[in-house]
C-alpha cells in the first residue's frame, strides 16, 4: 500500500529537521527557513487533509524536494543546495495552501 | 452603488444575502431569465462580479435596520430572504442570531405590509426545526410539529410564526434539509446525525432551483415546502459517510458521530417536487460531481 500524505509529511518533517540541524553554520536565513516548515508541517499535521488522496500529489512533491536539500546538504553541495531549498519552500507553500481546506461539505 | 437595472424595476426581485454562494447562483439565473435583481447584503462582503453587471442593483445594508430593509424592498415584484446566521455561527450567540433571522425577518414583513403586502416573499426555513423526528414513522411531513434543538432552528421557527401571522398574502416557507456542497472541503465533526439514523440531504444547486422557482411559481403562494434531495439522497447516515470517505480516499474510521440524534430525517417532498419541481440532480449525481473534482486534483 502506497504512503499515505500524513506519512509522507512525517517523513518531510523529519527531513526537515535533519536539514536545518547545523545548518545556520553556514547560512541563518537558510536555517530560519527550514526551521518555519517545520513548525507549519506540525501545525498541518494531523488534519483530515492529509488522509485524503488529494493531498498525497503536493506532499510528495515536498518530501522529494526535502530528501534531494537534505542530499546536497550531507554532501556539502552548497551551490545545488540553495536552489534545492528554493524547491523545498515552493513545495511546502503549496502543501501548506491545500491543507487550509475551507468551509464543510455539508451545511 | 448601483447599476440601474435594465429593465422595468417593477420586475426586480430582491434577494437578501445576495452576495453569497447561494445567492450569486440565483442572481446569475433571475439575470439568464431576463429578470432585474437587487442584491442587498451587509456592506462588508465581497461583491466582486456583482457591481456594475446589467440587469444588478446592489444595496449595501444591514437586514436589522429597519430604514435600510423598507428602502430595498421598494417597488421589487419578489423578495427572497437568505439573510442569515446559519450554524456553526448562529450557536454562538443566541441575541445576534435573533436579531439577525428574527428582527431582520420582521423588518421584511413590516416593510411590506406598509408598501406592497402581495408581493411574493420566500422564506428560507429548515428541516432542523422539527427536532429529534428518529423515532417516528418517516416521512416528516410539513404538518409536524416542530421543536428545535439548536438556536439555529428556534429563530427558524420564530420567523415563520412572524409570518404567518403577517398580513403578507403571497409567502412561500421553504423548510430546507442540510445542503451538500459538491467541493473538496472537510467534514463536520461530529456529523450531525447518529450512524444508523435516517439522512436525507440535498444538492445546493437543487436548493438554488427551488428557491428560484418559489420566487414565481403560481400555486407555491401560502404554502411551506420542504427542499430535500428526493428518493434517491433518503439512507442513513452510515451510508452517506462511507460514501464521503471513499470519495476522499480517507478511512471511514476518521469519521465522528453524534452520540444522541440529530435533526435529520426522510421528508416528505411530493408536494414541493410537483409545484417547484426542483430535485435535478440525484445522489449519484453527486457522487460522481465529488469522483471527478477529486480526480482533477490528483491529475492537476
Amino acid at each position: 500500500m502506497p504512503p499515505s500524505g500524513q506519512e509522507m509529511l512525517e517523513q518531510s518533517i523529519s527531513k526537515c529537521q535533519q536539514i536545518a540541524d547545523g545548518l545556520g553554520a553556514q547560512n541563518s536565513d537558510w536555517e530560519t527557513s527550514v526551521v518555519e516548515i517545520v513548525d507549519k508541517f506540525d501545525e498541518v499535521s494531523g488534519t483530515f487533509f492529509f488522509q485524503t488522496m488529494p493531498s498525497i500529489p503536493p506532499t510528495r512533491t515536498a518530501m522529494r524536494a526535502a530528501d534531494a536539500a537534505l542530499n546536497h546538504k550531507n554532501s556539502g553541495d552548497w551551490g545545488s543546495f540553495e536552489p534545492a531549498l528554493t524547491d523545498l519552500i515552493s513545495s511546502a507553500q503549496d502543501v501548506i495552501e491545500a491543507a487550509g481546506m475551507k468551509g464543510t461539505t455539508l451545511t | 452603488m448601483t447599476n440601474p437595472a435594465s429593465s422595468s424595476s417593477a420586475q426586480a426581485v430582491l434577494i437578501t444575502g445576495g452576495a453569497g454562494s447561494v445567492g450569486r447562483q440565483l442572481v446569475e439565473m433571475f439575470i439568464e431569465a431576463g429578470r432585474a435583481v437587487r442584491v442587498f447584503d451587509l456592506p462588508m462582503m465581497d461583491f466582486t462580479g456583482l457591481e456594475g453587471q446589467d440587469g444588478i442593483e446592489i444595496v449595501k445594508g444591514d437586514i436589522t435596520d429597519a430604514d435600510g430593509v423598507r428602502a430595498a424592498v421598494e417597488g421589487v415584484d419578489a423578495v427572497l430572504h437568505l439573510a442569515a446566521i446559519l450554524p456553526p455561527n448562529s450557536e454562538r450567540d443566541r441575541d445576534l442570531t435573533f436579531r439577525v433571522n428574527v428582527d431582520g425577518t420582521k423588518n421584511i414583513i413590516t416593510a411590506l405590509e406598509q408598501s406592497a403586502p402581495d408581493t411574493r416573499m420566500v422564506f428560507t426555513s429548515s428541516i432542523s426545526t422539527y427536532g429529534d423526528t428518529s423515532g417516528e414513522e418517516p416521512p416528516v411531513r410539513v404538518g409536524h410539529s416542530q421543536s428545535a434543538i439548536d438556536i439555529y432552528a428556534d429563530s427558524k421557527i420564530e420567523g415563520e410564526k412572524l409570518i404567518f401571522e403577517s398580513s403578507l398574502t403571497n409567502t412561500v416557507s421553504l423548510r430546507i434539509a442540510g445542503i451538500l456542497v459538491p467541493a473538496f472541503l472537510e467534514p463536520p465533526t461530529p456529523w450531525p446525525f447518529m450512524e444508523d439514523q435516517r439522512v436525507e440531504m440535498v444538492h445546493r444547486d437543487d436548493v438554488a432551483d427551488a428557491l428560484f422557482a418559489s420566487a414565481s411559481a403560481p400555486d407555491a403562494g401560502g404554502k411551506i415546502f420542504h427542499v430535500a434531495g428526493g428518493p434517491t439522497w433518503q439512507q442513513h447516515g452510515r451510508d452517506y459517510v462511507k460514501d464521503f470517505f471513499e470519495v476522499m480516499g480517507a478511512p471511514v474510521e476518521m469519521a465522528v458521530y453524534r452520540d444522541t440524534p440529530g435533526w435529520m430525517d426522510w421528508y416528505d417532498t411530493e408536494e414541493s417536487q410537483r409545484i417547484l419541481g426542483y430535485q435535478n440532480r440525484s445522489y449519484q449525481h453527486y457522487i460522481g460531481e465529488m469522483q471527478a473534482i477529486i480526480q482533477e486534483m490528483m491529475e492537476g
